[in-house]
């Protein structure tokens, strides 16, 4: 749950979303769940000749699984609040 | 044999006879034996007889079936290529990828054709079906072989114009090889006396009677000159497509001479050039022993008669030409062969015809000739009608014209631009409409309660117990961004939902269309989509157990989340890890010490605690560090967090508010105690404090922790740091910053000096803010005495803490000589103090700071914003410590810095920077440090 | 206070080292050092101030020693997502 918040503060801002088959999206955020699965809209693929395939595609839905990493928009992540988020997750974690 | 229709064996036994006689000198034919050997002759021993019943086997003259229009046209060809080939010595290239060993046979059957006087007749001795392939049907027969078998007679006529007879190699000298034209104008024949037939039934019938004894013989000519023998081979499905083409030829054949018949009918119908064809029909059977001459003649008889056919629709249908005219296309097609191109000169649009040519192709075009006899009018009245309207429009275009040329042409120009932009906008709407419909189709196929179903299960799978909680980091965050947006905290983020807790909503951008009667609508179903979730999970357990081992135990443990542990360790045992015992009598020695750090920290005037008192201990291990560290986090979440609690507990009773006391008091103390400052000073180097605030963690805690802590613990917290300043990582290793080169080791360093200046400085900035006079001197004769100064001043760490204190004796300088008639004013032990303060600064090394101010290498890193930065600190410093200096203090300072100064001055005037900011950086940097002395940068001319 | 009480399980140890950098090993021969700042049960991470290193192996099994070639690509990012399911392992750097 705690990634999921953090995603969810990042909904509008431009993210880049690596796939597992080293496919790069850049685009808006636009919603995520709980699984991960992340909508992004306006997207740039980094290499477009590598996948020409992708140019017609303006938005898309991507399945939480395939995602290696997702690059965040720094100032818009509060570290000091995401430890602390952190720490608060692993201690609800170790009371259960 | 003849079963299928062809040659019977008698001839086959002639042949056969012929080549063991060793005839085989007349044939300079190239024999193929392969396949002989394994002829056994059983063909040979085979009864013949029963031809007659063929025709009812086979359908005898009636019309073929469309479905054999592949075959038939294979076959044509087939009939054709081969002569042409001879006849052009093989300059005609085949559209049939024929074998080497079929076109062999073709070159051999042409040279046999000039020498031998049965051309042909070696063929049928060759054994192998692909020598039978190309001359299908008989086609190289010879009408030699006709007379000597004895099979010619009346049907002659038919024979003679039979494909097959007509395309013998012999004949391409005098008449030119049968060309296409003739195939076409024997198809095109047929379909006319098709059409003729359908016309005159009753007379064809006649005919039919009239010719039956002709017919007959000519069909059991045909079924004997049939070539194939039974080979070994003829079991292959290849060999059954050859008998079946042949069969077809035979249809074929049977249907020309019906053409005849029905020409011969319409000749006799019409009474026109009766007697000429009738000579013409004895001639061709006069001549039938002279091949060449009969070939000849029957080109010429046929093409006449087309001629005459064709003159004869004429004259029944005068508008013939016109009709022409019209459908002039079509007619190019069709004229018949008068006008017979030269041989091997073949038209493409006829080589297209005849492609397009077949038994059972129905000329669609001669069929609309005859049937249009009574539609022509109206065609003429539509054609009359476009010409009237062609006029008229031409007419139109005229008078237009008339006009003005340039006008209409602007008009027209106009006219198109505008036509154009129309269509371009109906096709861009059309492309829009189609996209939308395309995407449109699953329109509808999901309910909005469908969605709002969805949904509500989405939904319930994050609703939790605690909402903030589970959704801290986007409740806090946005509290913070509204906050900071200057936005009333007012508006719900968390969907509540009764007793079962809620879903955070981040941002809250999620329910910002909705309605709200549609939220709280949502909000009951979600409620209780969870509550029977809830239930069904209580009840889960009973059922479960049921059905527990129902199929069988599962073997292993992969059930098991957890990997198998090895080693079994009593996790209860706490001393059996090495940092926590250690840590625990580190703890103790530091209960048995507290009074005895306390009595130092109170004293804060960088006095010593007594060396001999404590046990010295190894330093805190960085895994030791973290591991405090996460637990004076947890330790400061639980304060911030009673401490939010706090602001719902003002207004109820005294008992809930001390309760809350004693908790927060408690946790506090323990947060103080964990801290370790009280602990004694020599117990390890570095001090346990300054391992804990090593980490950027532990530098980050501190300004979360002085809120909680009462100014006497911060002071304390101050004294402990000042005391081991020089212990502090970012102290020790401050050279590594000095290297040009960049190195994580740097870049970590780098952060973590950045850490201390941004919070360690930031949180003792209050205590040292408020301190007096004594206070400053005692930190400052601490930092002397228990840190190597030069060392220290040499770090931007060490120049940032004194240049605190030093800006904090300037200020209470000022406060005494404004604020002298106050009470404030500051005692004689005070004062005395000041004045003692420059005295710190004498054994100061300008030199040394000089070189960090200015004189980095030149070669290493160019001057920049960012160096003028990093060296801002530096004469802060400087400026500070000019203020306190006595005027040979003052002087020895100038005296140190004056070239570096001066070049600042110089390199910022003579336009030796890079842009504006670090020209300003520079002046800047130097006015701090000559201000300081009362002078200003603008006062030095170079 | 017992500080022990705090490492029960594997991800205490995790715990330590937030707000530290930390060696993150992860599929497909990739290495990432950076500041972590968030991790969950799952071992999704982010990370700040990332040097990602991918080692592509050429010709594993060729030269005498059997070792092919290693080509060494870096890059850096500011802040990254890091999936759990290809996390391997998860480290403080080794002090140097």
């Amino acid at each position: 749950m705690l990634i999921f918040s953090v995603f969810k503060t990042l909904t509008d801002q431009r993210v880049t979303v690596e796939l597992k088959n080293d496919l790069s999206i850049t685009g808006t955020l636009k919603s995520v769940d709980q699984f991960l699965n992340i909508r992004l809209d306006a997207i740039e693929v980094s290499d477009q000749a590598r996948h020409p395939h992708m140019m017609a595609v303006k938005n898309c839905f991507i399945r939480g699984s395939v995602v290696r990493y997702v690059q965040l928009p720094a100032e818009h992540v509060d570290t000091q609040l995401l430890e602390d988020a952190t720490r608060r997750e692993a201690a609800s974690q170790t009371k259960r | 044999m003849s079963f299928f229709g062809f040659e019977q064996n008698d001839r086959l036994q002639q042949e056969k006879q012929r080549f063991r006689e060793g005839k085989l000198e007349q044939e300079d034919l190239a024999v193929y034996t392969w396949g002989e050997d394994s002829y056994d002759g059983l063909g040979d021993a085979l009864q013949e007889g029963g031809d007659e019943l063929n025709d009812e086997t086979f359908g005898g003259t009636e019309q073929v079936g469309k479905d054999f229009d592949f075959t038939q046209q294979t076959l044509l060809i087939d009939d054709q290529l081969e002569p042409l080939l001879v006849s052009s010595d093989n300059t005609f290239k085949q559209p049939f990828a024929q074998s080497d060993l079929s076109r062999d046979t073709a070159n051999a059957h042409g040279t046999q054709a000039s020498s031998s006087s049965r051309p042909g007749q070696s063929l049928w001795d060759e054994k192998s079906p692909f020598s039978v392939l190309p001359r299908s049907g008989g086609t190289s027969r010879s009408p030699a072989d006709h007379v000597r078998n004895g099979s010619v007679s009346s049907s002659n006529l038919a024979q003679s114009h039979s494909p097959s007879a007509s395309a013998a190699p012999q004949t391409t000298s005098q008449t030119g090889v049968r060309t296409l034209q003739d195939i076409e104008a024997e198809m095109k024949a047929v379909a006319i006396a098709q059409r003729m037939q359908n016309a005159a039934v009753t007379q064809r019938q006649q005919l039919m009677q009239e010719q039956q004894h002709a017919q007959q013989p000519h069909h059991y000519q045909q079924q004997r000159s049939a070539p194939p023998r039974m080979h070994p081979q003829a079991q292959s499905p290849r060999f059954h497509q050859q008998l079946q083409q042949q069969q077809l030829i035979q249809q074929q054949q049977l249907r020309e001479q019906q053409l005849h018949e029905q020409l011969q009918l319409q000749f006799r119908q019409q009474q026109m050039l009766e007697q000429e064809r009738e000579r013409m029909l004895q001639e061709a059977q006069l001549q039938e022993q002279i091949r060449e001459r009969q070939l000849q003649e029957l080109q010429l008889q046929e093409q006449l008669r087309l001629d005459q056919m064709e003159r004869q629709l004429r004259s029944q249908r005068p508008d013939i030409r016109q009709h022409q005219i019209i459908q002039n296309h079509q007619h190019l097609h069709q004229r018949p062969s008068s006008d017979l191109p030269l041989p091997g000169t073949i038209p493409p649009q006829q080589l297209v015809q005849r492609r397009q040519q077949s038994p059972a192709f129905i000329d669609p075009h001669l069929q609309p000739q005859y049937q249009q006899k009574g539609q022509y009018m109206p065609q003429n009245i539509q054609l009359q009608q476009r010409l009237l309207s062609e006029m008229a429009q031409a007419e139109f275009m005229r008078d237009m014209q008339a006009v003005s040329q340039a006008e209409q042409d602007a008009l027209q120009a106009e006219a198109m631009r505008r036509i154009m932009e129309t269509e371009r906008m109906e096709e861009k709407r059309r492309r829009k409409a189609a996209k939308i419909a395309h995407m449109s189709r699953y329109n509808d196929l999901m309910t909005q309660s469908d969605k709002d179903f969805i949904t509500r299960i989405q939904v319930s799978q994050l609703v939790t117990q605690d909402p903030y909680a589970d959704d801290f980091y986007a409740q806090v965050y946005s509290a913070i961004v509204r906050s900071r947006l200057g936005l009333q905290p007012s508006d719900e983020r968390v969907l509540k939902f009764g007793a079962f807790g809620g879903v955070g909503l981040g941002m809250g951008q999620k329910g910002a269309g909705r309605r709200p009667s549609a939220m709280q609508k949502m909000e009951q179903q979600v409620e209780r989509i969870v509550h029977n979730a809830r239930q069904r999970e209580q009840e889960k357990p009973v059922n479960h157990n049921n059905l527990q081992g129902a199929l069988g135990k599962t073997s292993g443990r992969s059930y098991k989340a957890a990997p198998r542990q090895l080693l079994q360790v009593d996790s209860s045992n706490s001393s059996s890890h090495a940092h926590i015992s250690k840590e625990d009598a580190i703890r103790k020695h530091g209960e048995g010490a507290a009074k005895e750090a306390a009595k130092i920290g109170a004293e804060a005037l960088g006095v010593t605690a007594d060396p001999d008192d404590t046990a010295r201990r190894d330093p805190l291990s960085t895994k030791e560090a973290l591991t405090i560290l996460e637990y004076l986090y947890d330790l400061v979440l639980d304060i911030e967090q009673i401490r939010r609690e706090q602001s719902g507990l003002d207004a109820e009773g005294t008992e809930a508010a001390e309760t809350w006391n004693k908790r927060y008091s408690e946790l506090v103390q323990q947060l103080w105690d964990d801290l370790r400052v009280m602990v004694p000073l020599e117990t390890s180097n570095p001090h346990p404090f300054i391992s804990l605030i090593a980490p950027s963690k532990g530098k980050k805690l501190l300004p979360r922790i002085s809120r909680h802590l009462s100014s006497q613990q911060m002071l304390t917290v101050l004294t402990l740091l000042v005391a081991c300043f020089s212990q502090m990582d970012i102290v020790v290793h401050a050279s590594i910053l000095d290297v040009p080169e960049e190195s994580t080791q740097q870049q970590d360093l780098e952060r973590q000096t950045q850490a201390f200046l941004g919070s360690v400085v930031q949180s003792i900035l209050p205590v040292i803010a408020k301190a007096g006079l004594r206070l400053v001197s005692g930190l400052l004769g601490l930092l002397l005495e228990r840190s190597d100064i030069v060392s220290v001043t040499q770090t931007r760490p060490g120049l940032a803490i004194l240049t605190l204190f030093l800006s904090r004796v300037e200020l209470i300088k000022q406060s005494m000589s404004t604020a002298t008639e106050l009470s404030e004013l500051p005692t004689q032990d005070e004062t005395e103090q000041c004045a003692l303060t420059p005295q710190l600064a004498l054994p100061f090394p300008f030199g040394t700071h000089c070189r960090r101010a200015g004189c980095r290498p030149p070669n290493t890193v160019a001057p920049t914003l960012h160096t003028e930065t990093l060296d801002q600190p530096v004469w802060q410093f400087l400026a500070a410590l000019a203020l306190h200096a006595t005027n040979e203090q003052q002087q020895a300072l100038v005296t140190a810095l004056r070239e570096k100064v001066l070049e600042n001055v110089a390199s910022a005037n003579k336009g030796w920077v890079a842009d504006e900011d670090e020209r300003r950086a520079k002046l800047g940097n130097v006015n701090l440090f000559l201000h300081a002395l009362g002078l200003d940068s603008s006062q030095i001319s170079i | 206070m017992d500080t022990s009480a705090g490492i029960q399980e594997p991800f205490d140890l995790i715990r330590l080292s937030l707000s530290e950098r930390v060696f993150v090993k992860l599929r497909g021969d990739r290495e990432l050092t950076g500041i972590l700042h968030a991790y969950d049960g799952h071992m999704n991470l982010i990370l700040s101030e990332v040097e990602e290193t991918i080692m592509l192996v050429d010709g594993a099994d060729s030269g005498p020693s059997g070792q092919g070639i290693v080509n060494v690509t870096k890059r850096k990012m500011e802040m990254l997502f890091v999936r759990g399911d290809g996390v391997i392992l998860v480290s403080p750097p080794s002090r140097t």
